[in-house]
Parts: structure tokens; C-alpha cells; sequence
């Protein structure tokens, strides 16, 4: 199966073809990010969409992207037969990876640069078709049936905080999602990837099939222990992330002698299970003192009589994520940190 | 070679050893305290009915731990003095020997507490 095809009548006027392809550069480097997130999977197919010649500023993408007084250098992007370059695969790339150049190349686009809308027009149609290829891969046998199957999306480079960088993950959600949707897809990953890419709130807005995405179970014992973490759990609306490093890049550190704790800890088995966004999510990380943190990690390390031979993480390794939750609150209500 | 009352005394240390170091997360020392449990009990319980009786005296020692460990390794054979031991615990100030007890007794109830070697 072919992981790339293309239309090369769709392709700027001029352009030459570069590595066997007709796509620009910063397209074919998109599709290749999009590849290695699916490493393992079979080939997929992602296919860039026809975007007309001399697409007109008006069709490029709404949005209140910010100029970043940056000046690009379109005929490296997108050369023309006048401008007598070749596509710069370097320049694309450095594009695409620095949020500030990608927002500018979005406020282009929309203010009458016709190479930065064509350019954009493709990027966005690979990105949809990335994302069907990921709802096929999450689909997949192997995915349903191996335990470590799992979307890194630390691989891409596009950022939640900028318009540019929401609007070009929320292209890739659209693409996963309608995938899923067409493939009757009910499953958790898809809802934890979609929650990954941009965020709860907008995969909120995206999803309407798919199974609820809060992560935390709403059953009304769980309810009452969400009411009790209230005292250690960061304030607001409940929020996910692909990491624990982008956990704390967005909420910083817990503060002086404090540690961030995971009430359903984050070991392999629970994150190739329930997926990082649960995890790493404001319902399930709480604050703690450094010193009590210790004692309760050490606590799961240890053998309890009623483990019968197994330390308490092992005990708890086969339980649901609700089971977890709830013993972990347990735990943390009889270490007499929550009432 | 040691008497019955040396290994009971053993018995009682590690029960409380086992509490103590739960309460700081020292859980090498924790599990060596299991171990040497899960040895001494079996010493008690495979020993024949005297021996039984020997380790259901400790259901009424001033240690919490002490009554945990006691009850919960003479579940299997007294039942009936042992469960009210490990209700009262559960019932008790929070704290890790509540928590044992509260957890014991949930597997117990649902038949899932596994038989000791």
C-alpha cells in the first residue's frame, strides 16, 4: 500500500518535482511526521488533497492568527518557475517545527499571500488524512490486541497555545475523528488521542459519538472521593496531557517542598491501558508534601496482608481505572491527607 | 534453638516494625517485616491446634498491628475471633492498620483474601 499519493496537476504552477513527489516540501516532511506516529503500523495511506492553483486568500482558514513581524521566504517554500529555486526541505522543516514561523506563514495566508494559502490548503488536507490514518491504525487488530500500542504525539511539533498550531491539530482531530466515526469506532484511545491533540475542551466539541472523555469516572462513590481530594487537587476545570513533562510545562511546579502525585500511578501497565491523557489529567494529579509522597509511593512498593505475596502496585496492576482511583483516595484518606 | 515465646515475641516485632516503616514508605524494610511474618505464621499455623492457640493470643495484645497480623493469619482456622478483631480495627482511627483491616476484611467478603502457603 502506497503511504503517499498525490495529484500533480494540483501543484503550484512551476513547481518541480522534488524526491519523486509533487507535493512541497513542507508537505511531504508533514506526511512524514504523520508516518512516525504510527510506527509499527503497516504502511498508511495519507493522501494530500487537491488544493487549486492560485487558491484565493478568502478560502484560507479563519482565524485571528497573529503577524509575527516575521518575513518568509515563499520561493524557498514554494518556488515558482521566476524564482528559479528548488524546494528548501531545511526551511520547511524549520517552519513547521517553530510556532511563530508557523503562525506566520497562517497570517500570510490569510492576507493575501496565495503561496502561503496554497501551502497551507495542503498541509491541512495532509493532516486530515494523517488523522484518518491514525483512527485506521487505532482500529487495527493489532492495535485493539497489543497492549503498547499507543500514538506519540510528543513527535509533533505544532503548539496548543497558538492559533496556528490549534488549527492545524484540529485538522488532524476532524480527520481522525470522521475516520472514526466512519469505522463505528467506540473505543477509549480515540477518545484519549483526540484528547491529546487539542485538548478537552475543543475534543469535547469535535467528538459526538465517541464515549465520554472525562477522566474521571462519575459513579457516586467516585463522586464523593472527587469531593474529598478538593483540598489537593488544582483548582478549575478538569485538564488532560499527552506527558508529565506537559504537565508541568502547564502547571509549572507543585511548589516548595510539594511533589506532584498520581493517584492511579503511571506505570506502563496503567498507560498503555488507560492512556496518558487520563493519567496525566487534573483529576488524577494532586499536590502533596514531598516527605508524605514518598510514603505513599513506598506504601504501593510494599506487601500488605491483604496483597497475599504481592506489593500493592502489582495488586492494584490488573484493577480498573475507577478501582485504582478509588483505592488511591482510600489510601490518601487514611494517610489522613484528604477527610 | 528458639522457644515458642521467642518466635511469638519475633512475631510481635515484625507485626510492629511492619506498621512503623509503612508510615514513612520504608518498604524494603516493610517486606522483610512480611517475610519474616509470613514465616513465623506458618510456623504457628502448620503446627498443629497448640500452636494455633498460641498465635490467637496475640488477638488481644495492646499493639493494632500486632491484632492485624494476628487475626488476618488466623483467618483460616478461627474465623470467628478473628473477624471481630479485624472489625474493630476497621472501625478505629484512620491510619494504616485501619486501612489493612478495611482492605483485609473487603477481600475477605468478596472471597477474593488467597489461602496462605
Amino acid at each position: 500500500m502506497s503511504w503517499m499519493s498525490q495529484n500533480h496537476h494540483d501543484t503550484w504552477p512551476g513547481q518541480k518535482r522534488n524526491h519523486g513527489t509533487f507535493l512541497s516540501a513542507g508537505v511531504y516532511i508533514l506526511a512524514l511526521t504523520l508516518v512516525a506516529l504510527v510506527l509499527g503500523c503497516a504502511k498508511p495511506t495519507i493522501k494530500a488533497s487537491p488544493c487549486p492553483v492560485g487558491v484565493h486568500a478568502a478560502s484560507a482558514p479563519p482565524g485571528a492568527y497573529i503577524d509575527q513581524g516575521a518575513l518568509l521566504d515563499y520561493d524557498r517554500l514554494v518556488p515558482t518557475p521566476e524564482s528559479r529555486r528548488s524546494v528548501d526541505e531545511g526551511y520547511n522543516r524549520h517552519i513547521l517545527e517553530n510556532p511563530g514561523l508557523f503562525e506566520q506563514l497562517y497570517h500570510d495566508a490569510t492576507h493575501g499571500n496565495q503561496r502561503a494559502a496554497w501551502l497551507v490548503c495542503q498541509l491541512e488536507a495532509t493532516a486530515r488524512s494523517g488523522g484518518a490514518a491514525i483512527a485506521r491504525y487505532l482500529a487495527s487488530l493489532r492495535c485493539q490486541t497489543i497492549v503498547n500500542c499507543k500514538i506519540d504525539l510528543d513527535k509533533l511539533p505544532f503548539s496548543q497555545t497558538t492559533a496556528s498550531g490549534q488549527r492545524i491539530l484540529s485538522e488532524l482531530a476532524a480527520g481522525l475523528h470522521a475516520e472514526a466515526e466512519r469505522l463505528e469506532l467506540q473505543n477509549e484511545l480515540v477518545s484519549n488521542t483526540l484528547v491529546l491533540l487539542v485538548g478537552v475542551r475543543l475534543a469535547s466539541q469535535i467528538k459526538v459519538s465517541l464515549p465520554p472523555l472525562s477522566s474521571v469516572p462519575t459513579s457516586g462513590t467516585m463522586a464523593v472521593d472527587q469531593a474529598a481530594i478538593a483540598s489537593v487537587r488544582v483548582p478549575g476545570a478538569t485538564q488532560s496531557f499527552g506527558s508529565m513533562s506537559s504537565f508541568k510545562r502547564a502547571l509549572g511546579r507543585a511548589g516548595p517542598g510539594k511533589e506532584w502525585h498520581h493517584i492511579v500511578e503511571q506505570t506502563p501497565g496503567n498507560l498503555s491501558r488507560f492512556g496518558p491523557a487520563r493519567l496525566h489529567s487534573t483529576d488524577n494529579v494532586i499536590v502533596l508534601d514531598a516527605s508524605t509522597h514518598r510514603a505513599i509511593s513506598g506504601f504501593y512498593s510494599s506487601v500488605r496482608d491483604f496483597t497475599r505475596g504481592l506489593t500493592v502496585r502489582q495488586w492494584l496492576n490488573t484493577q480498573s481505572f475507577e478501582a485504582q482511583w478509588t483505592y488511591g483516595v482510600k489510601l490518601l484518606r487514611d494517610f489522613g491527607i484528604v477527610p | 534453638m528458639t522457644t515458642t515465646a521467642e518466635l511469638l515475641e519475633e512475631y510481635r516485632q515484625n507485626a510492629i516494625r511492619h506498621a512503623t516503616a509503612s508510615k514513612t514508605g520504608k518498604y524494603k524494610v516493610v517486606n522483610h517485616a512480611h517475610d519474616e511474618l509470613a514465616r513465623i505464621s506458618h510456623h504457628f499455623r502448620r503446627g498443629g491446634t497448640e500452636l494455633q492457640q498460641t498465635l490467637l493470643t496475640l488477638l488481644d495484645d495492646v499493639e493494632p498491628p500486632v491484632r492485624l497480623w494476628a487475626a488476618t493469619h488466623a483467618l483460616e482456622f478461627a474465623p470467628d475471633k478473628s473477624l471481630p478483631v479485624l472489625r474493630a480495627l476497621a472501625a478505629g482511627s484512620p491510619g494504616i492498620v485501619r486501612h489493612d483491616a478495611e482492605m483485609t476484611l473487603v477481600q475477605w467478603d468478596k472471597g477474593e483474601l488467597l489461602p496462605l502457603p
